[in-house]
């Protein structure tokens, strides 16, 4: 063989081969390629405007129905390989005398949680609340719907949330969402507050 | 040398085409996906997109996003429950490159009822 045919032979060969490359990464896009991070990025607002919706979706308040949507983000978020966690809390009055507010905490972390609550008022009101994964907990503060208070609490993360309960058909919803997996992490937090009938 | 030019300009030619029509094809998928997502945002902001989905209302679906990208040709659209699809699947063993476009609603304002939009794409 000449040294030129060589040269011919050894290209055609280099082509075969990234052939057969090119080949196998469309094979294995396959089914892929619809999940990448600017999908992911579109979903992930979608998942924060509808956790605090899924709440009051039916009208009346629903921690079961919360529950159960975060659920269904977190089924929907592993089967695109990716890890749903979110922590929230949820509030409303109690229309009992002396007033009171429900605190709910929902843990769809991965693992379990301490959580404290401080309400700043007078005197201040502190609760220190353990919140299993996959669960939920809740309290109950005494409050007068006539002063306006703040929420601190500190666990994962701290937040602090400003109350303004004059209205007893107030709700609101705090959530910290995140979506975890192929070098990305979105974290965010949304607070919703609603009046419900 | 005749010999090493023509190794090189097949290597080239191959190089050239293999690499235009990868690219050519992730950004017309990623336009796609876009495009679709923009029709969906409009529906969405006219407060309509919610209504559809919880009616199960594909065929609006396929008139909007056909009237809004009359270039786009192979897509589908598909609504699941909590538990399976509530509209007909297409055709999923296509071997061409599929992207999937989705949207998320925890029921109809009065109703708790989880669904999903998937939008499929293909190529």
């Amino acid at each position: 063989m000449k040294k030129g045919q060589f040269f011919i032979i050894s290209a055609v060969v280099v082509v075969l081969i990234l052939t057969l490359i090119q080949i196998s990464i469309r094979e294995y896009n396959q089914g892929r390629q619809g999940y990448d991070k600017s999908y992911i990025l579109y979903y992930f607002n979608e998942v924060k405007r509808e956790i605090p919706t899924s709440y009051f979706i039916d009208g009346s308040g629903s921690i079961e129905n919360f529950i159960d949507f975060n659920s269904f983000v977190r089924k929907s978020v592993n089967e695109k390989n990716f890890y749903y966690e979110s922590f929230s809390i949820i509030l409303f009055n109690i229309d009992e005398s002396p007033d009171k507010l429900n605190l709910t905490a929902v843990n769809f972390l991965k693992g379990d949680i301490y959580v404290n609550f401080t309400l700043n008022s007078t005197p201040v009101q502190q609760y220190g609340m353990f919140v299993k994964s996959n669960d939920y907990n809740s309290t109950v503060f005494n409050v007068d719907r006539n002063l306006d208070y703040y929420l601190e609490l500190q666990g994962d993360s701290n937040y602090t949330i400003n109350l303004d309960l004059s209205n007893k058909n107030l709700h609101i919803i705090f959530s910290e969402i995140r979506i975890i997996g192929n070098n990305i992490e979105y974290i965010d937090k949304v607070e919703k507050h609603i009046f419900l009938q | 040398m005749v010999e090493v030019s023509i190794s090189i300009v097949i290597i080239s030619l191959f190089l050239i085409v293999f690499m235009n029509q990868n690219y050519e094809s992730q950004n017309r998928m990623q336009k796609n996906k876009d495009e679709v997502f923009s029709v969906l945002l409009s529906l969405e902001r006219k407060n309509e997109l919610r209504d559809i989905i919880f009616s199960n209302n594909v065929n609006k679906i396929n008139q909007t996003i056909s009237s809004s990208i009359p270039k786009l040709k192979r897509f589908y659209p598909v609504i699941f429950n909590k538990t399976t699809n509530v509209t007909v699947l297409p055709n999923i063993n296509d071997k061409r490159n599929v992207a999937v476009i989705e949207y998320l609603i925890s029921g109809e304002y009065g109703k708790y009822d989880p669904r999903i939009l998937k939008i499929f794409l293909w190529d």
